[in-house]
């Protein structure tokens, strides 16, 4: 029972790391047809801000405000000014811009080990959310409670946004019918770029508040894009709420693999990824947001 | 007293080896290819290794018989295809004379079948996995670190005989792993002692271990003893404290564990644990105050383990190089055979080699790091024991 | 070099129509190629032999991945797995089994096909980067399984995996000349086999998948079997460049079907060009030669690939090959 206890917590704090990125990668590929391989890279570029923020001002908080930043602007630009043009030119269909951002996500692992090393960057803990607490008879470190808040508060807030105000409602629109909004007056490219690069902030706070946890590596982006791929398929492309609940089920089956079958650890999510393709291609929670 | 005795026998060999430079001199350099992980988990490591080898030939003045000795570097990425590629490119491109280096078993295994087909000797500096001088044993690949049953067997029975009747094996999920835990449940459970778990997580592939920690912690078991090195060390000791074990299920495990290169990234989680190590920086032997003075004055801080095992690889080779009056001989199974014949005093004490190329462990130290008023980490002597034989397996004859 | 582009010259003056004079040129061209290979060890350095082991092998890899890229316009980054899995299917069945290599080799490939089949028949009902996707996700199955398994011995890989015995020939395949020529021979007739595919009937079914599905369909054809059907051919075909690997390092590990490789197979497509049948093979050479060069001026391996693939994917979507064709039909 403690065990189960304790990775349904594990599960939860992974789930909500995957979801800070699946939440940008199915809001740009819903919005813009753009399959960005490189969202990872932002994850990764975050996490080095942190550090070097970190390190320079020996606060951890200032880190988590000012890590997302570059990731900020460097999605925004990515968008507006590499793959707007491409997609503009009609020459790259959207597989290609696939591609390009597959070429992206390597190049910036490989910029970020030449500029920092190779070496894993260790992060200490922040004081304040150092050490651990008991809870239901299990002790389960602060920090990790830490991540499930933030990303519990990031999707409250996201659900806010796109269900209650008019960007939200811009927004879905955007993803039901982006000819229709453009009728409407909207400057999409402008909030394309936007979107993205809140995305990639949101990847890029992943990327913080991840560093303490599992320290700082220029391949970190590599290793988890492809869980967050699973998420974005399996909540369906484009559906921000779905990849809330995907995030969930596929942290769970995560951490249940490896207390319970570890044989099946490396293997559950994908096959799981495989199952959702083959009865629902559509992603298992289409439905819902068609509705809504 | 002593030193002048040094100093003559070193003038008096410079002398013998000047007659030898006009003979040699027409030799072209020898080329030595030293192959490490410079990447991705094990990367501090690799560079442990690489600065102690450095200290190894500039203690002859990067020169032998006559010849200047070059290296060239090649990196493996931990993966054996990219090893053997490597080895190719070392052995037909920059016609390297022998290869020394590789810490990956994995690697090892691969690159060794390699060097036994193209009869080239292979050095090996870790590759502690028990097959490679049993089951893939060849008369062109020596290694000059130990096996893992020379370093865990006996440490097994140690903890085994000093309180601790049940553990949890924790480690990485490849062969190096395996063959140090094996080793160590081998004499753990001889001298009476009881694995209650057994816990491997993928290789380079685990970042979190709270499922493993968590399964661990409710084994009821007295100890988790691991083995985990680099990037994949600093997580377990960092998580094992944060789900709050550092009392409860104390992490046991070598000098790895709790490597002195990521003392930087532990801070204080370092004070207190005792671990085993092969190296005690401290120790007052000849040759490692000479070699400790020498790192210090190279690379300004002070050596420590994987620096001492790359010492010791670049030292058999030097060493056997000087025998052989810098020429590598025409059958160079030669050189790996003179090897062989090789015993040193090194910093971590007496080596020597078994039949089947392998170096043998004279004494495994049992320390803890003990913080002085003035916030300085020091290794402190707790016990020792000795090192065990290699397991047999090799049915070559060379 | 200059002799094929004089040759080209007195053609293009004899008046023969354009496709004739690349045609014309490209027989030359690979004549040439075949006589320089077949030499190859006896002009050069015993790593020149050695690098172009690696060229041919990733050059069956490329091919079949362009039957799926170029061809069918199935981009795929999954291929790994089947490189991989001949590998994996050699090693079992050598080292685990026991059985010959002559026995091993040919269930290794018909396990493969069979297996391709159902992964194609599940992959091809999705197009896009959907299928991008699925065939990512089918790959890092495989990739995972073969780190947990003890059959596969886990991230160790498996080691020990024979070359031919070549012992009636007298030969001895473990000598890198005598394994080029083996080497060369497969390679060879796999990229031969490949072509006569693409170019028999069935192929131009697949090509016209490719223009439009839709079309393809209302013209009467089954198009999910001819899709299954290029599935299961491109996995043949990269099994075979596994099988050779494992051969040629006597080894196979998880590595082999990262995602990371099954992208540098489709790169090596992009930059021979995805419609032309010598692409894959100038592909995997200016990848392998590009690579290696890179290997000695840099560490950052990593960066490079990363920013050669963009710009490939970004300015030279067309390719080297397509590049020279277009070359020669510019000359008046």
């Amino acid at each position: 029972m403690q065990v189960f206890l304790t990775q349904v917590l594990n599960g939860l704090q992974l789930s909500m790391l995957v979801y800070l990125l699946a939440a940008g990668l199915t809001l740009i590929f819903g919005l813009m047809n753009i399959l960005n391989l490189a969202h990872g890279a932002f994850f990764t570029l975050g996490a080095y801000c942190g550090v070097a923020v970190a390190s320079a001002t020996g606060s951890f908080w200032l880190a988590l405000l000012l890590g997302p930043l570059l990731p900020l602007v460097l999605g925004a630009v990515l968008q507006s000014m590499l793959l707007q043009p491409l997609a503009e030119r009609g020459r790259s269909t959207h597989l290609d811009l696939a591609l390009l951002t597959f070429g992206l996500l390597f190049a910036t692992a490989g910029a970020v080990e030449w500029l920092f090393g190779s070496a894993f960057l260790a992060v200490p803990t922040p004081p304040a959310l150092a050490g651990h607490v008991s809870l239901l008879g299990i002790s389960y470190p602060v920090y990790r409670l830490f991540i499930i808040g933030v990303g519990l508060s990031v999707a409250a807030g996201l659900t806010f946004v796109f269900d209650r105000t008019l960007l939200g409602a811009t927004l879905r629109a955007g993803v039901d019918d982006r000819a229709m909004v453009t009728a409407l007056g909207v400057n999409i490219n402008a909030l394309f770029a936007a979107v993205f690069g809140l995305g990639a902030a949101l990847a890029g706070l992943a990327g913080v508040i991840a560093a303490p946890l599992t320290s700082v590596y220029s391949q970190m982006g590599i290793t988890i894009v492809v869980e967050t791929f699973v998420v974005v398929v399996v909540g369906g492309l484009g559906n921000l709420r779905g990849s809330f609940y995907a995030s969930l089920i596929v942290g769970m089956t995560n951490a249940m693999s490896q207390a319970y079958l570890p044989e099946v650890e490396m293997f559950a999510i994908y096959a799981l990824l495989i199952g959702v393709m083959i009865v629902r291609p559509q992603g298992m929670f289409r439905n819902v947001e068609r509705v809504a | 007293m002593k030193r002048t005795g040094i100093l003559a026998a070193a003038m008096l060999f410079a002398a013998g080896a000047a007659s030898q430079v006009a003979l040699a001199e027409d030799l072209p350099p020898l080329k030595i290819g030293l192959m490490l992980p410079y990447k991705g988990v094990y990367a501090v490591p690799s560079e442990g290794i690489d600065r102690g080898f450095q200290v190894a030939l500039a203690e002859y003045g990067n020169s032998v018989g006559g010849r200047r000795v070059e290296v060239v570097r090649a990196d493996d990425e931990l993966t054996p295809n990219v090893g053997v590629q490597q080895f190719n490119r070392l052995v037909q491109l920059e016609k390297v004379d022998l290869v020394a280096g590789v810490v990956s078993s994995s690697v090892g295994i691969a690159v060794s079948g390699l060097a036994d087909k193209a009869a080239t000797p292979l050095v090996l500096v870790n590759t502690f996995a028990d097959e490679i001088t049993a089951k893939f044993c060849s008369p062109y690949v020596a290694r000059t670190s130990f096996s893992a049953n020379g370093f865990q067997y006996n440490s097994g029975k140690y903890w085994a005989t000093h309180g601790i009747r049940t553990a949890v094996i924790m480690g990485p999920d490849y062969s190096a792993g395996h063959s140090f835990l094996d080793a160590f449940k081998r004499g753990f459970q001889e001298a009476g002692g009881k694995i209650v778990q057994e816990i491997w997580t993928p290789f380079q592939k685990t970042k979190d271990w709270g499922a493993a920690l968590t399964q661990a912690s409710n084994s009821g078991a007295q100890i988790i003893y691991s083995f985990y090195a680099g990037a994949e060390a600093v997580q377990l000791v960092k998580q094992h404290a944060d789900f709050g074990l550092r009392e409860k299920l104390p992490l046991v495990g070598d000098h790895w564990i709790y490597d002195q290169l990521n003392w930087s990234a532990l801070g204080d989680l370092i004070v207190g644990p005792e671990f085993i190590t092969t190296y005690l920086p401290t120790a007052k032997t000849e040759a490692n105050e000479r070699f400790v003075a020498r790192y210090r004055e190279m690379f300004r801080q002070d050596p420590e383990v994987n620096a001492e095992l790359g010492y010791d690889n670049g030292k058999a080779i030097m060493l056997t190089l000087e025998k052989l009056g810098g020429r590598i001989p025409a059958d160079k199974s030669q050189f790996i055979a003179t090897m062989r014949g090789l015993v040193f005093d090194s910093p971590r004490g007496k080596v020597r080699f078994n039949a089947s190329n392998s170096a043998l462990l004279e004494k495994v130290y049992v320390v803890k790091i003990k913080k002085d008023p003035a916030g300085n980490l020091l290794p402190t002597y707790v016990d020792e024991f000795a090192g065990a034989e290699d397991l047999p397996g090799c049915t070559k004859s060379f | 070099m200059s002799e094929e582009v004089t040759i080209a010259r007195t053609t293009a003056r004899d008046d023969i129509s354009p496709a004739a004079q690349v045609r014309r040129a490209t027989f030359v061209l690979v004549g040439s190629a075949v006589l320089g290979a077949l030499a190859l060890p006896w002009l050069s350095t015993s790593y020149a032999t050695t690098l172009a082991i690696e060229i041919m092998i990733a050059a069956i890899f490329a091919s079949g991945i362009n039957l799926l890229v170029g061809t069918t316009g199935l981009v795929s980054l999954g291929q790994g797995m089947f490189l991989g899995l001949g590998g994996y299917g050699i090693g079992i069945g050598t080292t685990v089994l026991g059985l010959p290599l002559w026995l091993s080799v040919p269930a290794t490939l018909v396990l493969v096909a069979t297996l391709a089949a159902a992964i194609g028949a599940v992959c091809t009902r999705t197009r896009g980067v959907e299928f991008l996707l699925i065939t990512l996700a089918f790959s890092q199955m495989f990739y995972g399984a073969a780190i947990k398994l003890r059959l596969t011995n886990g991230s160790d890989g498996m080691s020990g995996i024979p070359r031919p015995d070549l012992g009636l020939l007298g030969l001895n395949a473990d000598s890198p000349v005598v394994f080029y020529y083996y080497i060369l021979l497969v390679t060879m007739l796999a990229v031969a086999a490949v072509w006569r595919i693409a170019e028999s009937p069935f192929g131009s079914v697949l090509a016209a998948i490719r223009e439009s599905e839709r079309r393809a369909a209302a013209m009467g054809y089954a198009v999910s079997s001819y899709k299954v059907g290029a599935f299961v051919v491109a996995a043949v075909t990269c099994a075979v460049a596994g099988i050779l690997q494992s051969q040629y390092t006597y080894f196979i590990n998880p590595d082999s079907m990262s995602w990371q490789l099954s992208g540098e197979g489709v790169l090596m497509v992009i930059i021979g060009s995805t419609t032309a049948v010598a692409g894959p093979l100038v592909g995997a050479a200016v990848f392998v030669l590009a690579k290696q060069g890179l290997s000695v001026l840099t560490t950052e391996y990593m960066l490079f690939f990363g920013i050669f693939f963009m710009l490939v994917v970004a300015f030279f979507r067309n390719g080297v090959v397509e590049a020279f064709k277009s070359a020669f039909r510019s000359k008046p």
